[in-house]
């Protein structure tokens, strides 16, 4: 019965402890998971997800919500589409952090009802400040877009009154409320609120300035010159609305009648900012304009004249980048100066592409947002080419190596040593045995352990009797053995006195070294055992190998020429917008050009008249 | 006049708008053959990694080695240095955004190796600073026993609050 009990008590333990076990290589491996996350590298955290995913139970769930995320972040809507589906009927406990990467990316994705239950699955107890405004800023952007007005101000007031978010919410509120064609003291109000109340940051400056470029646009639509004028002249010099700003400060002093005053924001527009931008373009024609209304024709024919000029000058420099843009590696060299590469939706992309002729003409269409994106997929599809690449290559090395395994596994050099190194073995094993058979005899003979002068020693004295042994047989009377007799036996005695004094020390010397040298064999055998058991094990570095890797190298080949295939369309569609954007701006520097010289034209016109009329080339009215 | 500030307001309103609410809902045909082909590497690459795995590690021989941060109240690991029987030296240095990683839970994979059967010393030493700021070394030297089964060894910095310090330790499964 005891025996029963303790057979039992064995078998629970080691259950428990392999319970324990998986336990425990499970939790390493949800930790490596969330380390992979945590650190941004989510293609890794992607392997280690499908290895827990298993386990069941809240894990699973918190999966569910993770693996929806990544595969947003990675660009896979339609996936991440189908958890997100199955999470909305079985409902989820995974964590806040979780639901808030998921509602950015909805957002991004204008899908705002899933941005809404997204945010509402979320604790504001288990996240940071900046996570909460953001959160609060999808919200109130949702409910804008949702049409649901009241929601979002109230939503706004919940808000931190000068943060960043708040300001971005408040303006996209403001939009909105000029959308539905708002207007009066409060939407005035809201507007200075949501310049006023901003974080003093380069962001917090831009967004002030976009908020009055907004409002003196809006101002300037409904005849509100004055109100216009003054959130105008708000916008800073040095950002990137002031552009807009300074044209349109100029229309509309130009609307007033303040002709003067409309020239000086165009001349700094046009010296200050890129001439290709089509506010510096329109104030070139703007400033002549001008000049006819105030009835400066000669100035206003000079400047035209010099406009036609520079305008001409554009023109030749658009169609030459036109002619060479799918030569040119503008995009090349903007993916070669990216310091992240990684791809997908978080990777860490510079938009801004280093500043040469063919970036500096095609500036605005490189900051619209369509653009962007598909040079950012492009740049992914780069990269995941050249992963392919890269991991056609280290199969095709994989098989080298499996072939070179199996090869030398299959000649079977490590028996023949390890037979040999086992047949060492056995010899040094009856060498200890002998040395053991002669310390147990050491008691029993007289001569035992002499070393190598005792043995000389010892043969000598067998020699010495053996020499008397003669003389005795021959007994000549003339000789008397007796003498050597007594000294041979003095000199015996005197030897064997020594031998049995160092008897015991040379005992105790073969004891110590009979154990060392019986570790080293046990030592020798651990060893052996375990290259035998390594030898053992050695064909499942290449057993069925060689094919899985044929499988994965014929899958890589495929998806690697989709790959080339899709990256080459990409750039394609690239350099066609691209070309296309170009040929728009020579039709509009066409138009430009078309004007100029019509007014050019009208101006000579109008002095011949003049001077056929008068016979005096005087300026009219002047 | 009027309609050039009307469909002026309109493009800045479009464009303005549109920074924090950026991407087109409708892909074009070339982003659905991308996300075709990301999808596809995603589960290529989930493959390959366990094919690399199993050819550079066999389970026989495969040991991964982890590290980890309990607290992390007491100690904040600068690096890492560990060496298995003298040899096979594993370092590493670690960045803000990884030490935070490991105080929210996260575990290291540190290194995977192939070791022998049989009995292996692991030596770690990790630097870094206590919680006053002083530099410290945590040091340890232990066993860990290889079968046929791959093997996990994780390494520990564990706060103790008794002491009110951190020690290094050692797990195996």
């Amino acid at each position: 019965m005891k025996f029963l009990l303790y057979i039992l008590l064995i078998i629970s333990t080691s259950t428990a402890f392999a319970l324990d076990s998986e336990q425990e290589v499970l939790r390493l491996k949800k930790g490596e998971y969330y380390y992979h996350y945590l650190t941004g590298d989510f293609p890794s955290a992607m392997n280690q997800l499908a290895q827990w995913r298993s386990s069941g139970g809240a894990i699973a769930d918190e999966a569910d919500v993770m693996e929806a995320a990544m595969l947003l972040s990675l660009g896979l809507h339609q996936q991440a589409q189908d958890i997100f589906e199955r999470i909305q009927q079985e409902g989820s406990s995974a964590s806040s952090q979780a639901w808030f990467y998921l509602a950015q990316r909805w957002f991004e994705l204008e899908q705002f009802e899933s941005v809404l239950f997204s945010i509402e699955q979320m604790s504001i107890e288990d996240i940071s400040a900046s996570v909460i405004a953001e959160a609060q800023f999808m919200k109130t952007s949702a409910f804008i877009e949702l049409g649901e007005h009241k929601k979002a101000q109230k939503q706004i007031s919940t808000m931190v009154r000068n943060g960043i978010w708040t300001g971005y919410a408040r303006h996209n509120y403001i939009l909105a409320m000029f959308d539905g064609n708002n207007s009066g003291q409060s939407l005035a109000l809201l507007i200075e609120d949501a310049t006023y109340y901003l974080p003093q940051s380069e962001e917090g400056k831009n967004l002030k300035d976009r908020i009055n470029l907004i409002a003196g646009l809006h101002y300037l639509q409904g005849g509100r010159n004055r109100s216009a004028e003054k959130h105008l002249k708000r916008v800073s010099l040095d950002g990137p609305y002031t552009p807009a700003a300074l044209l349109q400060y100029g229309w509309g002093q130009v609307e007033q009648g303040r002709y003067d005053q409309a020239l000086q924001p165009w001349r700094e527009l046009q010296t200050r900012f890129n001439r290709f931008d089509p506010e510096v373009m329109e104030s070139m024609l703007g400033v002549p304009h001008v000049l006819e209304l105030i009835r400066a024709h000669s100035q206003a024919l000079k400047t035209y004249e010099v406009t036609e000029k520079r305008l001409t000058a554009m023109k030749a420099a658009v169609e030459h980048i036109n002619a060479g843009l799918a030569e040119d590696q503008w995009l090349e060299r903007w993916i070669s100066q990216q310091k992240d590469q990684s791809w997908g939706w978080q990777a860490n992309i510079e938009k801004t592409l280093p500043l040469d002729d063919t970036t500096a003409v095609l500036k605005n269409l490189l900051v619209e947002g369509s653009f962007v994106n598909q040079m950012t997929e492009y740049r992914d599809l780069v990269l995941l080419s050249d992963y392919l690449i890269e991991k056609e290559e280290n199969l095709q090395l994989w098989i080298t190596l499996v072939d070179k395994r199996e090869r030398e596994s299959k000649a079977d050099q490590a028996n023949p040593i390890i037979n040999k190194a086992n047949q060492k073995l056995d010899l040094v094993k009856a060498e200890f045995k002998n040395l053991e058979a002669n310390l147990h005899k050491s008691d029993e003979e007289i001569f035992a352990l002499p070393n190598q002068a005792e043995e000389k020693k010892i043969s000598l004295l067998v020699e010495s009797a053996k020499g008397i042994e003669r003389l005795i047989q021959m007994n000549k009377a003339s000789r008397n053995v007796e003498p050597y007799k007594q000294r041979w036996a003095r000199v015996k005695g005197v030897f064997l006195w020594q031998m049995s004094e160092d008897k015991p020390q040379k005992k105790w010397q073969l004891k110590k070294e009979l154990v060392a040298i019986n570790r080293l064999i046990k030592q020798t055998d651990t060893q052996l055992l375990e290259v035998r058991l390594a030898n053992q094990w050695a064909p499942s570095a290449w057993l069925g190998m060689k094919e899985r890797i044929l499988v994965m190298l014929e899958q890589t080949s495929k998806i690697k020429q989709l790959s080339l295939q899709v990256r080459d369309e990409s750039k394609q569609a690239l350099i066609a917008e691209s070309k296309q954007y170009l040929n728009d701006l020579t039709h509009r520097i066409n138009d430009y050009l078309s004007q100029s010289r019509l007014s050019i034209a009208r101006l000579y016109d109008d002095a011949l008249q003049h001077y056929v009329a008068t016979g005096s080339i005087d300026e009219k009215g002047e | 006049m009027r309609l050039i500030y009307l469909m002026l307001l309109t493009i800045v309103s479009s464009w303005v708008i549109a920074q924090p609410i950026a991407e087109n809902t409708q892909a074009s045909k070339i982003s659905q053959k991308a996300i075709s082909i990301k999808q596809s590497v995603l589960e290529l690459n989930r493959n390959l990694y366990q094919l690399e795995e199993d050819l550079l590690s066999p389970a026989t021989t495969r040991a991964g080695v982890y590290f980890s941060l309990s607290y992390g109240e007491f100690f904040e690991p600068y690096s890492v240095n560990i060496t298995i029987d003298d040899k096979q030296p594993i370092q590493y240095l670690y960045t803000k955004r990884q030490v935070d990683a490991l105080r929210q839970g996260a575990v290291q994979p540190l290194k995977n190796l192939n070791l022998g059967p049989g009995i292996h010393t692991i030596k770690a030493i990790a630097k870094g600073v206590d919680n006053n700021g002083k530099n410290r070394e945590l040091v340890l030297e232990q066993t860990v026993e290889k079968h046929d089964k791959p093997l996990y060894i994780e390494l520990k910095i564990q706060d103790n609050k008794e002491i009110q310090s951190a020690e290094l330790m050692i797990s195996q499964w």
